[in-house]
């Protein structure tokens, strides 16, 4: 018996050990999801299996030859297939438009990009701004004004999203009648970090739209896509998905998840934006032409533009006073002025909460209004484009 | 343009190798893709740096200058030799500067010497380093001076080896040359080193190095929070990180020379089974090593016996081997740290060619090798310092003067990943031969284990660093 089982053991010893070896390679990727750890343990099966492999004569043994370059050739692909078909069907990043997963992290941008691409019809009116205008609903302008809007406003806007998005729009032979805009001094201050890669990049410029085109499936084939896909599937597994801190609604409404005391929120965003107004020390010119052409594309198109500056919440501001931001609030106030008298547009300061019958608990956090306080905003900025008005 | 870069892999190189092989029915043509190929990847780094390439024009001034009567020939030499200067400008143009500033501020000047702290032109050691051993050789009549302005320019700037080498003198070049371009197909079993060699170069780099720069990076950026666990994880950490990035480079850069039909020479050679000192040199960085013994080591030995008689050869090879290692030092960097480093490896070797000369007793294989090994380990503190007070504080750690306590295993940034990362090279390399003696299998297995590796490899490629060596 012992003597079948060693025959039957050294006929079978190459691939029972290669078996085992990938075997425990699932066993400790599943456990660690280490990719760098799962490489180094291929590498170490790949260099101790050639160290074992007799020395052949290579150049007498073309058929050798051709069959490893073509098995790796064709392994190559399959394996290069495989992931690129996991991190497209996962879609973790919600680059692609289809959705059989809930992206992991939520890209506003692309999300942004893909809800207006499957808005039923062109809207009248759009909202453009930071985070900070999520909670402008279009649902509360179609009531105040009978006008169909979009919110396309993104996490950490600036006047280059506005155009971006007035290019994506116009692609589609849409124009709306209203530009709503909530400016932010954080938007027109410097410096902004260089977003080439962003979703909206493309929108600028066609040079950016043909290499976010390749890019976007060239990124199939990263290790960050992939963890992300494992990570997302694991999550499914799991039915354990923790709530993303703000989602979208299909008109690009933005609701924020309030898992914690208002206070605790004012206090997180306290941390992490706290020298915030430090650092930022002058308005940033690129972006005020940005904005400048927004302008002069709505004047040429006739559109009407409304923008208006959100206000943070108390104990935000209060820390801000400390900062540059009283400065560069007055600069940013006297600029969007300026620009009030040469294109004409209407402009509402809401800095002030008590002007405009807003109070400290209308906000998710220190910079989010709550859709409360952004209905009392749209009130004020949409009285006379009522349909009674 | 770098070897891990979707630029170099999926563009270059499969060009490259396209046009070098669909032109073998006319080898002119086949020159000129080559060299006009070597000159496209130098300059994507920079084209101000291809102007250094002038320097290889002055070398070929200098090759009519060597063929004639000695003074034309010392002319010549002085000549060839001048692309030294330009290296040790590049290289210690920032000490200059600081020095003298430094002595200006003394006397109360301001700067004297503004901005010449100016990066390190791509390659420029080991060209220079080319160009030397091309000009010394013809000088000694050791090979005739190159005829054919082709072949020396692309021996200068030949793309897989210029940034890093492995250095190779001219003579073997132009053989490996002219077989290749001679060559009408790939021999097979070069296409399966090239294969190979490319895949597991990149592994070694993509998978092992970059890994394990992000994992100790930020320790000994902290080096003042090391303790005795955490010190020797990262000073073993960065011991494989340098062996797994400069010897993925070199399986690279080989392994694309096997595409072209040269067969390069090899650079490493299992260093850390070595079971002295004198082994480790002979396995690592093999051919700066051999270019340092060729050119430095063995003229200077010569010069001081026949200079200064009365120190006897043991004297004058212990001298020669520190003078040559405290150069190998320098070389790297103008930094005290780097001057150490070379020193102590110089003093090392001339302790164990006594210690040879004599016979004395050294103990078991596996002692010799644990010794050499920690040997190394600690001369790899000096090199990754930046200044003498960091070697002095990780030292320090390591010797368990920082604590001892190993609940900091675990903890970010330390985990427990690297721990086991670290102990599974440790016995990878242990093992007895390196990737260049290995000969790939073809089985399904084997196969299915290098296409992982490859993708797992173009997986991590979104962020490409450079390699180590690049730097010096």
């Amino acid at each position: 018996m012992a003597h079948v089982m060693r025959q039957w053991f050294g006929a079978h010893r190459q691939p029972l050990f290669s078996t085992a070896y990938f075997l425990l390679l699932v066993i400790t990727f599943v456990a660690l999801r280490d990719v760098a750890l799962l490489g180094l343990m291929v590498f170490g099966f790949v260099f101790v299996t050639a160290l074992t492999a007799p020395s052949a004569a290579p150049v007498e043994a073309p058929a050798h030859v051709r069959r490893f370059v073509l098995r790796t050739l064709a392994w190559g692909v399959l394996l290069a297939g495989l992931v690129a078909a996991l991190n497209y069907v996962v879609n973790p990043y919600g680059t692609f438009a289809h959705r059989y997963l809930e992206p992991i992290t939520l890209d506003a941008r692309r999300e942004k990009l893909a809800l207006y691409s499957q808005y039923e019809t062109a809207p009248d009116a759009i909202v453009f701004g930071s985070s900070r205008s999520f909670t402008a609903a279009p649902a509360d302008i179609e009531a105040l004004t009978g006008l169909r809007a979009f919110n396309a406003s993104v996490d950490s806007a600036a006047p280059r999203d506005f155009v971006a998005f007035l290019n994506f729009m116009q692609e589609r032979g849409h124009f709306p009648q209203v530009i709503i805009i909530g400016l932010t001094t954080e938007q027109v201050t410097a410096p902004f970090p260089d977003r080439a890669d962003d979703a909206f990049s493309r929108y600028l410029d066609d040079s950016g739209r043909r290499l976010d085109d390749l890019r976007q499936y060239a990124e199939l084939l990263t290790i960050d896509q992939t963890e992300a896909s494992l990570r997302s599937l694991e999550l499914k597994l799991e039915a354990d998905r923790p709530a993303p801190y703000y989602r979208f609604e299909a008109d690009g409404l933005g609701t924020f998840k309030q898992a914690i005391s208002l206070e605790a929120a004012v206090d997180n965003y306290l941390d992490w934006w706290g020298d915030l107004y430090n650092e930022r020390t002058h308005l940033n010119e690129p972006e005020l032409a940005y904005l400048r052409e927004v302008l002069d594309r709505a004047q040429a198109h006739g559109a009407r533009v409304i923008i208006y500056i959100p206000p943070f919440h108390p104990t935000m501001e209060a820390h801000f006073q400390q900062q540059n931001y009283p400065r560069l609030l007055d600069e940013t106030r006297h600029t969007l002025e300026a620009l009030q008298e040469e294109y004409g547009f209407a402009l509402y300061d809401f800095t002030d909460l008590d002007s405009f019958g807003g109070t400290e608990f209308m906000f998710h956090d220190g910079v989010h209004s709550t859709r409360q306080l952004g209905r009392l905003m749209l009130e004020r900025m949409l009285s006379d484009l009522r349909p009674d008005a | 343009m770098l070897f891990n870069s979707y630029r170099f892999l999926l563009v270059f190189l499969p060009l490259v190798l396209a046009a070098f092989w669909l032109l073998r029915a006319n080898t002119l043509a086949r020159r000129v893709a080559l060299l006009v190929a070597c000159f496209i990847f130098y300059g994507a780094a920079s084209l101000n740096y291809l102007a250094l390439l002038l320097a290889a024009i002055t070398y070929l001034a200098a090759r009519y200058l060597i063929a004639g009567s000695q003074p034309r020939r010392r002319i010549g030499l002085v000549l060839g030799l001048s692309s030294l200067l330009v290296l040790i400008f590049f290289k210690h143009a920032g000490l200059l500067e600081s020095s003298l500033n430094g002595l200006g501020t003394r006397v109360g000047l301001a700067a004297v010497v503004p901005g010449l702290d100016m990066a390190l032109p791509l390659g420029i050691s080991f060209y220079t380093f080319n160009l030397i051993s091309y000009t010394l050789d013809v000088y000694r009549d050791r090979i005739p001076p190159a005829h054919a302005p082709l072949t020396f320019f692309s021996y200068v700037s030949f793309f897989p080896t210029i940034t890093s080498g492995p250095l190779i003198q001219y003579g073997p070049y132009r053989e490996q040359y002219d077989s290749a371009i001679g060559q009408e197909r790939p021999q097979s079993d070069q296409i399966e080193l090239g294969l190979f060699g490319l895949i597991m170069g990149l592994a070694k780099k993509l998978i092992v190095a970059d890994y394990l720069a992000a994992a100790i990076d930020p320790l000994l950026a902290d080096y003042g929070q090391l303790n005795f666990w955490s010190a020797w994880l990262a000073v073993l950490g960065y011991t494989y990180q340098l062996y797994f990035d400069f010897s993925g480079y070199t399986d690279m850069a080989i392994g694309i020379g096997h595409l072209f039909g040269f067969r390069l020479p090899q650079n490493f050679n299992a260093p850390y089974t070595a079971q002295n000192i004198t082994e480790f040199w002979q396995r690592w960085h093999i051919t700066l090593s051999t270019w340092f013994r060729a050119y430095l080591f063995f003229p200077l030995s010569r010069a001081l016996l026949k200079r200064y008689p009365r120190l006897g050869p043991d004297r004058v090879r212990a001298l020669s081997l520190v003078l040559t290692m405290t150069l190998i030092g320098w070389w790297h960097g103008a930094s005290w740290v780097f001057l150490a480093w070379g020193a102590y490896h110089g003093v090392l070797l001339a302790l164990h060619a006594q210690v040879r000369m004599y016979r004395w007793p050294l103990g078991p294989a596996w002692l010799g090798r644990a010794a050499t090994f920690f040997a190394v380990v600690m001369g790899w503190v000096l090199f990754r310092s930046d200044s003498v007070a960091m070697a002095r504080s990780i030292y320090a750690a390591l010797f368990g003067f920082h604590g001892f306590d190993w609940s900091v295993l675990g903890v970010p940034p330390l985990h427990w990943e690297t721990v086991v990362f670290v102990g599974i090279l440790f016995v990878l390399t242990n093992l007895p031969r390196d990737t260049w003696t290995l000969r790939p299998r073809a089985g399904w297995a084997f196969t299915a284990g290098m296409a992982l590796l490859l993708i797992i490899s173009l997986l991590m490629l979104g962020d490409p660093k450079a390699f180590l060596y690049f730097q010096f």
